[in-house]
């Protein structure tokens, strides 16, 4: 069977061939047994399509759109103010959702703990006490400036300072500067050791402080000091204060204040 | 007839590959010779599919139909068509009554009477076969159920073909060449049968595979 008659049997399926082909295809059947058999075998679609309800019932499926037209149609069609509307709320919906995601933090180790004094103030005598202390790590604990790895400020600086330490626990950070007493920098004065929550997340708490750095010039020194968190030291004698040193972490940081 | 088949060819039935001195001694054959090249492609197409004593007894009912109720026809191409129509009818009716002694416990071997009569002559509409109707709303659910799956271009070549568009007028509504039409028409039947599958093939006339 030649290529054009087999292309010719699919229209003698639908009855949808002109006189002249359809006259040509079945003079070619005669002596054309593969031809006559295909055309044969065809005969029970084209009996069906022969039936006029039959064929209305393929017609309404065939003007049916398909979900591909749908979407097509839709998008072809005039668009409307409705439509405008829509697409201007959704771009609104998706510029405040990108930027609600951009602006908040992702929750992470790094969310800064919320910190609380709590318990007793430590008096001058507890702080020059712990500043007298050799620097231990009982638990893990760290002190750093932010983005200041060479630890060299100008007087009056702002000082952004980073802890981490594994937490619940109690903080201070104390303050030796030269030829004068220490002082305790965080908290400030007058306020008892911050309690730092176990964080969400699971990992080491990391809170972060603000200070400023001295006006005077020279070598300065930051003492953090880690408590237990059932550990009060404010409320303490100081005579019983060795009795718990063995509990505390203490890491000093040094930096030098320089005019420039 | 050459110009609006195939215009860029000098003649269709060269293009089937038959040539004019082939196509001018099909028109001299007499009814008789048609008759003779008819039986042949009828036997044939029932032996592929009968034992030799079925295809024969088929062929032997198709040649006294075509001799003696539509003895008034004349044309070589009605002769073939009328061929392949009853042909088709008989086959089935000789599967049918297969299945039904199938069912009933007979054996489906041995020679199985395809049936009397014309079978070209449906049942009047005011005693409608009932085995007949489940048959047709059986095949149409088929059918159905293929369309929905062509693709577009196939969907819409289908349309308008049942429509009563000709190849030239869909060839010319699609801005394509209508030898494009034939090829994309070509392949879209063949998917459709595809899609039709085993099922149509075991309520069409074709044998139950």
């Amino acid at each position: 069977m030649t290529r054009e008659a087999q292309h010719l049997v699919a229209g003698y399926a639908t009855d949808s061939l002109g006189e002249a082909e359809r006259r040509e295809l079945l003079r070619a059947a005669l002596d054309d047994q593969a031809l006559f058999d295909t055309l044969v075998e065809e005969d029970g679609l084209r009996e069906l399509l022969r039936d006029p309800a039959a064929r209305q019932e393929v017609l309404a499926v065939l003007e049916e759109p398909t979900g591909w037209e749908r979407v097509r149609a839709w998008f072809e069609r005039p668009a409307t103010l409705l439509d405008l509307g829509a697409v201007a709320t959704l771009v609104l919906v998706a510029l405040a959702g990108y930027a609600l995601l951009a602006i908040r933090p992702a929750p992470s180790a790094h969310t800064p703990a919320a910190a609380r004094p709590m318990g007793a103030s430590l008096s001058p005598q507890h702080v020059a006490w712990l500043l007298q202390l050799p620097e231990q790590q009982v638990a893990p604990a760290g002190i750093e400036i932010a983005m200041r790895p060479d630890a060299v400020l100008a007087p009056g600086e702002p000082l952004h300072l980073r802890l981490s330490l594994r937490a619940p626990a109690r903080v201070a950070l104390l303050e030796q500067r030269a030829d004068r007493p220490g002082t305790q920098a965080w908290p400030g004065l007058g306020q008892a050791p911050a309690l730092v929550p176990r964080p969400s997340s699971g990992g080491p708490a990391i809170h972060e402080v603000s200070l400023e750095t001295p006006a005077e010039e020279g070598a300065h020194r930051l003492r953090l000091v880690v408590a237990p968190a059932e550990l009060d030291l404010g409320a303490l004698a100081p005579e019983a204060l060795p009795g718990v040193s063995s509990q505390l972490t203490i890491v000093d940081l040094r930096y030098q204040v320089t005019q420039r | 007839m050459a110009a609006v088949l195939y215009p860029e060819r000098s003649s269709w039935f060269t293009a089937l590959g038959y040539s004019p001195a082939a196509m001018a001694d099909e028109a001299a054959l007499s009814r008789d010779e048609v008759l003779a090249r008819v039986r042949a492609r009828v036997l044939a197409a029932a032996r592929a599919r009968l034992s030799l004593a079925d295809a024969e007894d088929l062929t032997q009912e198709a040649l006294i139909l075509l001799t003696t109720k539509y003895a008034h026809v004349a044309a070589a191409e009605e002769l073939v068509a009328l061929g392949v129509r009853i042909v088709a009818l008989k086959r089935t009716a000789f599967w049918r009554k297969a299945a039904r002694r199938q069912a009933a416990g007979d054996t489906p071997l041995g020679p199985v009477d395809p049936g009397d009569g014309d079978p070209l002559e449906r049942a009047p509409a005011d005693s409608p076969d009932p085995e007949a109707i489940t048959h047709d709303r059986q095949r149409l659910s088929i059918f159905l159920e293929a369309v929905t799956r062509l693709d577009g271009r196939c969907r819409e070549i289908l349309r308008r073909k049942l429509q009563g568009a000709s190849f030239v007028e869909i060839a010319s509504e699609l801005g394509r060449p209508v030898g494009t039409v034939y090829s994309w028409d070509h392949r879209c039947h063949r998917r459709l049968k595809a899609l039709l599958g085993d099922r149509w093939a075991f309520v069409s006339t074709e044998e139950p595979r």
